[in-house]
């Protein structure tokens, strides 16, 4: 079954016609979406519209003809409503595409619809959203993750060939390994942000979620390259992937401190059997250390809230989504609107913000922890000085329960925290499915993660597809899968 | 409700005692004497809490400020272990964009039309964004 060596890959969603596939794929999400809760707004007119016009255009100039995918619901759609699943932004409207969409879409995917999200990027279980949650289609009564928790769940299930979703400290690598999916976080920069709703500017980046890596390897491809429009967008040309290689020769450094306290033995054991894969597939393997590894969440919720109340300030009642008229004076009005329309996550994230970065706070809270983000990331250059890759586990758990954590923010944030090292530094990382794990009457899937230096955003997803070649289990499909279905 | 009381009183007086103590934070961690004392009991009026939210333009309705200030005060205790680290001689890491000068050129280029931009706005009036009278006195 496995595919070994340098074997091209043939993506065999790219040989159907996109017109004759449309109303199937649009049939299978409406059928699946009511138990899922994975797409916040189904687009059937604008998609059927899209691929008429995509079908008029010579097939050979679109290198993503045939896929369908998902639009995050914080990636601005021109026409379509993207609310970024926040009550604030009720009925907004974009009149704009971000360049990550306007890129598939010239490239001939065509979009479904847009997908479920904790609101504006605050969470790791998909629960805080204005929308309502989103079901793991591994075992329903399970969260799928977060932030991108609708675009995991939508490409678990087959309703999509990729999805489109944001990272800021995980949010497409962790939703990827708790529903069986790759997920890819590029280096910073290297996908636009450019109509990208802004969380964290600093740590922002789009990411792309799809079963095998080599399908992420084509819409990064698309969706990559300088934009004028982003100042921090890299000024690089569109990403070439690398030639398939195999793992023979590739030096593996697995982070001590990513199997430490917290981790689930589960996942460890199955990430450690991936190691051992690799290695009997010629990798060479060697234990390392990251030792600011555990400063990386804290530094990170400073970081993040920090950026995100200087972000979230925009949302005031006078320019975008819904107003509150409050006491009916200006600031009744914005102060209303925002205590209104911001959820309970969002508001606890932009108070802490506010507080780190007020004065007498600034330097002690924020500036301490920037300099811990540098500590951090010499530790990833230190140890890309003597291997190629970083591999360790993404989630330290299991798909938890939905409503297990909603009432305790800490145990929240421990969700992002070995995928909040990589976002801070900038790193590309990417998340892969490395085996299933028994829990009660579900099969759960663990995800591994690798991270690679700075910019090696190819070899990193070169070593993701090596290791789908070698390996079956980005193959195994939850009980809630588009295959069973009838249409 | 006495119970929720003295829990908003508890969790006020750890966020006064993290924001006093990081508050003496600079490049090398302190274990001296030179934190100042956190208020015993901080008038709900004045805490540190009512400043964030005041500056987040945020407000929380006092059946939900104990559980608020409860959950504020235990993430902002967890966020103190960055104090253990001695980050002297670290430069700050804003971001780890490479680019140094993204400056465009200074010249006209088609954008969005006003009109698209007012649509999405709650409220419009003659080309222009409309906010509550805030000039004048009466609205």
């Amino acid at each position: 079954m496995s595919r070994s060596g340098a074997e091209p890959f043939a993506d065999r969603a790219l040989e159907r016609a996109p017109e004759r596939t449309l109303e199937q794929a649009l049939a299978r999400v409406a059928e699946f979406n009511g138990r899922l809760g994975a797409f916040a707004s189904i687009e059937a007119q604008r998609a059927r519209a899209i691929a008429a016009a995509q079908a008029e255009v010579e097939a050979s100039a679109q290198p993503l003809r045939g896929l369908s995918f998902a639009v995050k619901a914080n990636l601005c759609w021109r026409g379509v409503e993207t609310n970024a699943a926040s009550a604030v932004l009720a009925g907004y409207r974009a009149p704009y595409s971000a360049t990550a969409v306007e890129r598939a879409l010239a490239s001939g995917a065509t979009p479904l619809g847009v997908t479920n999200m904790d609101e504006f990027g605050f969470g790791s279980s998909g629960e805080n959203s204005a929308l309502g949650p989103t079901r793991n289609p591994w075992d329903l009564s399970r969260s799928p993750g977060g932030s991108s928790s609708g675009a995991a769940a939508a490409v678990a299930a087959g309703l999509v060939d990729f999805a489109l979703g944001s990272d800021t400290g995980g949010s497409v690598r962790q939703p990827a390994a708790l529903c069986g999916v790759s997920g890819f976080k590029p280096s910073y920069g290297r996908i636009p942000r450019w109509g990208l709703i802004a969380f964290a500017s600093s740590l922002d980046c789009v990411g792309i979620l799809a079963r095998e890596v080599e399908r992420i390897e084509r819409v990064l491809a698309a969706l990559s390259g300088e934009d004028p429009r982003d100042g921090t967008s890299l000024a690089e040309p569109p990403l070439t992937p690398l030639a398939p290689r195999s793992l023979r020769g590739l030096r593996i450094g697995v982070p001590r401190e990513h199997f430490e306290a917290g981790v689930d033995p589960r996942v460890a054991q199955c990430v450690r059997a991936a190691l051992a894969h690799c290695e009997r597939e010629g990798a060479l393997v060697r234990e390392l250390e990251l030792p600011h590894t555990r400063y990386a969440s804290p530094c990170y919720y400073v970081v993040a809230s920090a950026e995100a109340s200087s972000n979230l300030a925009r949302y005031d009642g006078v320019r975008y989504g819904a107003r509150v008229e409050g006491d009916g004076t200006l600031q009744g009005m914005i102060e209303a609107t925002r205590s209104r329309g911001l959820g309970p996550e969002a508001r606890r994230r932009v108070a802490l913000g506010s507080f780190v970065l007020s004065s007498g706070y600034y330097e002690a809270w924020y500036v301490h922890a920037l300099k811990v983000r540098r500590a951090i990331a010499r530790d990833f250059e230190r140890a890309f000085e003597s291997v190629d890759v970083l591999v360790g586990p993404t989630s330290p758990t299991l798909a938890f329960e939905l409503g297990a954590r909603t009432e305790d923010p800490l145990a929240m944030y421990a969700a992002d925290v070995l995928t909040t090292p990589a976002s801070l530094a900038g790193l590309p990382a990417l998340s892969t499915p490395c085996g299933l794990v028994r829990e009660g009457s579900a099969d759960l899937p663990v995800g591994m993660q690798w991270i690679g230096p700075a910019g090696a955003d190819a070899l990193v997803l070169a070593c993701g597809a090596a290791w789908q070649r070698a390996s079956e289990h980005h193959r195994a499909l939850p009980p809630l899968h588009a295959s069973a279905s009838a249409s | 409700m006495e119970n929720s009381c003295a829990d908003a009183a508890r969790a006020e007086a750890a966020i006064e005692r993290c924001g006093a103590t990081l508050r003496g934070v600079s490049d090398t961690p302190r274990n001296d004497a030179r934190e100042p004392a956190a208020p015993a009991s901080p008038s709900p009026a004045s805490t540190a809490l009512d400043q964030a939210l005041r500056l987040a333009r945020l407000h929380v309705p006092e059946q939900e400020r104990a559980g608020f200030a409860r959950d504020f005060a235990r993430v902002l205790e967890s966020f103190a272990q960055l104090r253990e680290l001695d980050v002297s001689g670290l430069e700050p890491l804003r971001s780890p964009s490479t680019r140094v000068d993204s400056v465009r050129d200074d010249r006209l280029q088609p954008s969005l039309e006003r009109d698209t931009l007012l649509a999405g706005a709650p409220r419009a009036e003659d080309g222009f964004f409309s906010v509550p009278k805030t000039i004048g006195g009466e609205r």
